[in-house]
């Protein structure tokens, strides 16, 4: 009997096995490959060994991509979770028009990236824009340096929060009502309630979340593209810009590959890193 | 599918998989695609990046159906979408049998055998096509595309505005050497505030300008182009960038004063974010001068309406005289398409190369026939519409040299940041300019 389940169990997984192989992990290990190439995608493979990562470790464009990343994360990733879990907490109590809310907030994270990319650049035009026009000040958002990615960021936070406030509407929603009040009884506030209660029983939420988060931000590509295109001076150029800036403007395929795979290799780290970091808190069982 | 167009396809969606699943938006982007295209042994297909164009080129290709007993099938892929999808369709031999290209882009299609020569394909009739885009396309003794359409640069005028302020658009001329020429005082007339001061008067606020004089911005075509070569600064020589000359410097100098100093053109940080500000504004009736080619034709005639009366004149006379940019877009031929199919690219290219088949492309509107004796039909297009578009072709006689090169436009893209920052004015000219042409030079190499 056990042979014959075991081969049920491999036919059932092999539609998904042979998927997962060929286009997940056979591209990874040819990127991989040509990343030891100089390579124009064109022409003639040259193997060069390392000099692709060494050269992108030399001119500092793979340092400056890393760093706008890690900022922009940084920027995004914390604030959206803040808002998206404060805007669950007023929609779950269903207040009159909390449907309606509800359905707006998410209509960013449905749309086009791209799109609102654009829609986006339209508002931040320094001297028609909608922004300066509602704030009567002329400020060039998306062209200076020291503003451009942190208008980036606002509009990557404007766009998820309300799809972050579905999944802690959810989570809130399995929290038993009881609890909160038992607290009440004790005498818990709503900041005691919200910081030792409902943050803590939103771990596992929260866990998912910011991973989800990290990754997605460190891949954002064509809303930076749309909003900036990478400027000014490479100060909004994400890693995955240069990875489009490498294969597809410059035709260094082989460089382009390097920049994927460190990309690769460093959210393997982070998502270790997260994972280890979120499994030493204690997680409450709620069932 | 062969095992290395396989593998090129599976290696290339490693290197951006990452970018195209981080996408919800991600998207094919054409319709159909590919020398597969049709089924029968007797459909070509044919690609091209503008929607304008495309049913002056359904109607040529009936004609040409009649003709040879080949059908075509046209394959739409966006402009956004083509440099990104051509190289991937190449190397993975799903190119179309046909497709359009341009000069800063061919070089390293050629260079890797993938283009037919036309001086093997099109044996009759090349004299008539337009010298500037055969120029543009001529390299190492072959000819690489059949020139399609061109376009040059000229000055749109507000005709209502110069009017009131007495500027003749035909007496415009520039030198950065002097402390002021005929553009500068127009522009200083043209351009007002919301006090209706300008700029120079005491309490102007250039940040209510209400209506501007001139444009003058990061545009390598209408502005920076024609604006060095009318300096006397050549471009770039072979391969490589040259124009951080002291005539380079200079008129890059110029052109951010016109932002900068003398205000009379719209702000970089406008401009930088949005390249179609310029041309808004002028359709909008708050800019008087507008250098830029027949591309903005049809949104300007549509947008303007009968809001105000315009015209189009020579682009602005430097020392050197008015310099134009003339680019020219080409069919060219898929050397490793079937051999089959061989015989009917070479007659569709035949047809892509005369007259008969270019003249919907002027008939309809869509730009100049690169055909000498099909270019009447845009002419007339426009005459109907009130439109005098002589002064392209004037300006496409004496033209300067366009973007080239196998990298041209990875050179571009490096240049081009620090361009913006000169006309934003955090970059001088003289630190900028020589910075650029390291810079795109090191990306070129």
């Amino acid at each position: 009997m056990r042979p014959r389940r075991s081969l049920l169990g491999w036919m059932l997984v092999a539609p998904a096995t042979i998927g997962v192989a060929c286009f997940l992990i056979l591209p990874v290990l040819l990127a991989l490959g040509v990343s030891f190439f100089d390579w124009d995608l064109l022409g003639t493979r040259d193997f060069v060994g390392l000099e692709n990562y060494r050269s992108l470790l030399a001119d500092g464009a793979l340092l400056n991509s890393l760093l706008v990343t890690a900022v922009f994360t940084l920027l995004s990733v914390p604030l959206s979770l803040a808002l998206g879990l404060i805007l669950a907490t007023q929609l779950v109590r269903a207040l009159p028009g909390s449907a309606v809310v509800r359905v707006i907030v998410v209509i960013p994270w449905v749309c086009a990236p791209l799109a609102l990319g654009v829609v986006w650049t339209w508002i931040f035009q320094p001297s028609t824009g909608a922004l300066n026009t509602l704030l009567g000040i002329r400020v060039e958002w998306l062209t200076d340096p020291t503003l451009a990615l942190p208008a980036v960021a606002f509009v990557a936070i404007w766009q998820n929060v309300g799809y972050i406030s579905l999944f802690f509407q959810a989570g809130l929603g399995r929290i038993p009502d009881s609890i909160y009040e038992a607290a009440r009884l004790d005498g818990a506030g709503p900041f005691q309630t919200l910081r030792h209660m409902t943050i803590p029983l939103l771990r596992p939420t929260t866990f998912f979340l910011a991973i989800t988060q990290v990754v997605a931000s460190f891949q954002v590509f064509d809303m930076v593209y749309a909003l900036t295109g990478g400027g000014p001076r490479h100060r909004t150029e994400v890693i995955a810009s240069l990875v489009y800036h490498e294969a597809f403007q410059n035709s260094h395929l082989g460089r382009a590959s390097a920049v994927a795979v460190i990309l690769f290799l460093l959210l393997v780290v982070i998502t270790v890193v997260q994972q280890r970091w979120f499994s030493s808190r204690i997680t409450y069982d709620m069932s | 599918m062969k095992r290395r167009s396989l593998l090129t396809s599976l290696a290339v969606t490693g290197t951006v998989g990452a970018l195209a699943a981080c996408s919800p938006s991600s998207s094919g982007g054409g319709s159909g695609s590919g020398s597969d295209g049709g089924g029968d042994g007797k459909t070509l297909t044919f690609r091209l990046w503008d929607e304008t164009a495309v049913d002056a080129y359904t109607e040529s290709f009936a004609a040409f159906e009649k003709e040879s007993g080949w059908t075509v099938s046209i394959d739409l892929v966006p402009w956004a979408d083509y440099w990104t999808r051509l190289p991937l369709d190449v190397a993975s031999g799903d190119a179309a049998d046909v497709y359009w290209m341009n000069s800063a882009n061919y070089v390293l299609y050629k260079d890797s055998g993938d283009l037919l020569d036309i001086t093997d394909v099109v044996t009759e009739g090349r004299d008539r096509w337009e010298k500037a885009v055969v120029d543009l396309y001529t390299r190492d003794g072959g000819l690489w595309g059949v020139p399609q359409l061109w376009d040059s640069i000229a000055l749109f005028s507000n005709s209502d505005l110069l009017e009131k302020a007495g500027v003749d658009p035909t007496t415009l001329s520039f030198d950065p050497a002097a402390d002021s020429d005929p553009l500068r005082e127009a522009g200083r007339a043209l351009t007002l505030d919301k006090a209706g001061k300008h700029p120079g008067d005491d309490g102007f606020d250039a940040d209510s300008r209400t209506q501007f004089g001139v444009n003058s911005q990061a545009d390598r075509q209408a502005i920076i182009g024609p604006m060095l070569a009318a300096n006397g600064a050549q471009w770039q020589k072979d391969d490589e960038y040259v124009f951080a000359s002291e005539q380079g410097i200079a008129a890059f100098d110029y052109m951010q004063g016109l932002v900068n100093d003398a205000q009379i053109a719209p702000s970089a940080a406008d401009t930088n974010a949005n390249g179609d500000v310029s041309r808004d504004l002028f359709t909008q009736g708050k800019l008087a001068l507008f250098q830029s080619g027949p591309y903005s034709l049809k949104t300007v005639f549509e947008g303007v309406g009968d809001s105000f009366s315009w015209i189009l004149s020579a682009p602005v006379a430097g020392p050197e005289g008015p310099k134009s940019l003339v680019h020219g877009v080409v069919a060219v031929g898929n050397a490793k398409a079937d051999d089959a199919k061989q015989e009917g690219i070479a007659k569709l290219l035949t047809w892509l190369g005369s007259a008969e088949g270019q003249k919907p492309i002027g008939a309809q509107g869509v730009a100049f026939p690169a055909h000498q004796d099909a270019q009447g039909e845009f002419v007339d297009y426009w005459d109907g519409q009130g439109v005098d578009v002589s002064p392209f072709v004037e300006a496409a006689k004496d033209a300067a040299e366009a973007d080239t090169g196998a990298k041209a436009n990875a050179g571009l893209e490096a240049a081009m940041p620090i361009f913006q920052e000169i006309f934003i004015g955090r970059t001088t000219a003289a630190e900028g300019v020589p910075q650029a042409q390291e810079e795109g030079n090191a990306a070129m190499a």
